[in-house]
């Protein structure tokens, strides 16, 4: 289990939501002190996790090799782009320490789109055509579904103790939407391990992914299922209502981003359990 | 194709899963424990009475396409033009094993004690010197050749589409086997 990457796709996905999600917020709440915590934590959110990924190294003293095939290698370009993600966040959580409005709004549209740029390219890492069952949409839509939940869950959560409607209940609709689209790429995952490839090899690969699933890793799975797709999903029916977003307790939203957290977590490790090391043809 | 590229000639229908190639291979290269950059697999099939058991003999295939110096963001594969052999650099290796989820063969081998992939170069400082790779030169039974793949292609029965092997169009593999009729991936067995 590559915990280093699970980490680092994790946090990067994280760092990204909480970049959109201070952009849409600065103009209305550009005083609130907890929209200046959550981006002023984008860089160190980013920067920790680049600095975890390293770990997966067996030679990180080479790293600097590693931005040397962006024609043809998506992790290359994943790496640049991270870097190129951290250096922009950097500034922009710097803007919000310092109260330097000036740049803000340019710095923080340039951090968003290199943020998703990364986000991107990790996904895209992960389609190898010969790993089968990640070759496939399901996996970038659950990165992206995965900032997209990150990023809605902190505009309500930044915004639920406040007066401003509009803006909660597209956080709400975002966050129930993100919800169906991760539970829609655990399922698309699972029909591609039922899938008729007509190769003995491929067969017998996708047959060891779906023991694999259903015995060892279902409580995983579930795991994941409740936390980031049914909670969401929940979060956005239960306080849809007018005038319930305000009753919404600090500490519940609290422990649901965790729960969010640890979902996400679970799910990109479920990521490695279809992937290689489930079966190797020798 | 280039019309220079070396490949490996495996005759299955020899193999009796010694795995003396593997042993080589593993002394020439100072491979780690855990590594196996020459592997010999026992495939088992068929039911009673119409059972079948076949042993192929894989390292690297040095492939038209491969799929590790594709993805290698240190650029530590090159694809040879001189002679199509895909060589792994070890300096530049970042040990990122990207490489090893990329290749469908399992060529790429990394080792936690080196921190660095290791893969068979069809033992190079031999060609160059005249002399055959380990795991040919070990073979008991003449089993492995090495050659250029066009004389190998055209040889009756050569193929790469083995069952329970990965399919050969992701990375068109120069690699050729002499196979049993219920060894050939779609066969009826």
């Amino acid at each position: 289990m590559e915990w280093s990457l699970i980490i680092f796709t994790t946090m990067l996905q994280l760092a990204c939501g909480l970049s959109l999600a201070t952009l849409r917020l600065q103009r209305n709440t550009a005083y609130n002190p907890q929209v200046r915590i959550a981006a002023m934590a984008i860089f160190p959110i980013v920067a920790c996790g680049m600095l975890i990924a390293m770990f997966h190294l067996g030679k990180p003293t080479n790293g600097a090799y590693a931005l040397t095939n962006i024609a043809t290698s998506w992790l290359s370009r994943e790496n640049l782009l991270s870097g190129a993600f951290a250096g922009a966040a950097c500034l922009y959580s710097f803007t919000w320490w310092k109260h330097k409005e000036s740049y803000r709004t340019a710095l923080g549209i340039i951090t968003s789109l290199l943020g998703l740029c990364a986000v991107t390219a990790s996904a895209m890492v992960y389609l190898i055509p010969v790993q089968i069952v990640w070759n496939s949409g399901w996996v970038p839509l659950s990165f992206f579904a995965t900032t997209l939940l990150f990023s809605s869950f902190t505009v309500f959560f930044l915004n639920s103790s406040t007066d401003n409607r509009p803006v909660i209940k597209s956080s709400l609709l975002i966050m129930g939407i993100c919800g169906f689209a991760l539970l829609i790429s655990v399922l698309w995952m699972l029909s591609m391990l039922g899938q008729d490839t007509g190769d003995q090899y491929l067969a017998a690969k996708l047959q060891a992914v779906f023991k694999a699933i259903v015995s060892e890793y279902l409580p995983w799975l579930l795991v994941y299922v409740l936390f980031a797709c049914v909670l969401p999903i929940g979060l956005a029916f239960t306080y849809w209502s007018d005038g319930k977003a305000a009753t919404v307790n600090s500490r519940v939203c609290l422990l649901s981003f965790i729960f969010i957290l640890v979902g996400s977590i679970v799910g990109r490790s479920l990521l490695y359990v279809v992937g290689p090391g489930s079966f190797s043809p020798f | 194709m280039n019309s220079n590229q070396l490949a490996f000639y495996v005759d299955t229908t020899k193999c009796i899963n010694c795995r003396t190639c593997e042993i080589a291979c593993k002394d020439i290269n100072q491979a780690d424990p855990g590594q196996r950059l020459r592997k010999v697999r026992t495939v088992e099939g068929g039911e009673f009475p119409n059972v079948y058991v076949y042993n192929v003999s894989m390292s690297c295939n040095h492939c038209e396409d491969p799929a590790c110096a594709k993805v290698c963001p240190a650029k530590a594969y090159t694809k040879r033009v001189e002679d199509g052999l895909v060589v792994h650099d070890p300096e530049r290796c970042i040990g990122c094993k990207y490489c090893t989820w990329a290749c469908p063969y399992g060529a790429p081998q990394f080792s936690a004690a080196s921190g660095k992939v290791k893969k068979c170069n069809m033992c190079l400082e031999n060609i160059k010197d005249g002399e055959q790779p380990a795991c040919v030169s070990a073979c008991p039974m003449r089993a492995i050749e090495v050659g250029k793949l066009s004389e190998f292609a055209n040889r009756p029965g050569a193929t790469i589409s083995i069952r329970h092997i990965p399919s050969p169009e992701t990375t068109n593999p120069s690699s050729r086997f002499k196979v049993k009729p219920e060894a050939i991936k779609g066969g009826n067995a």
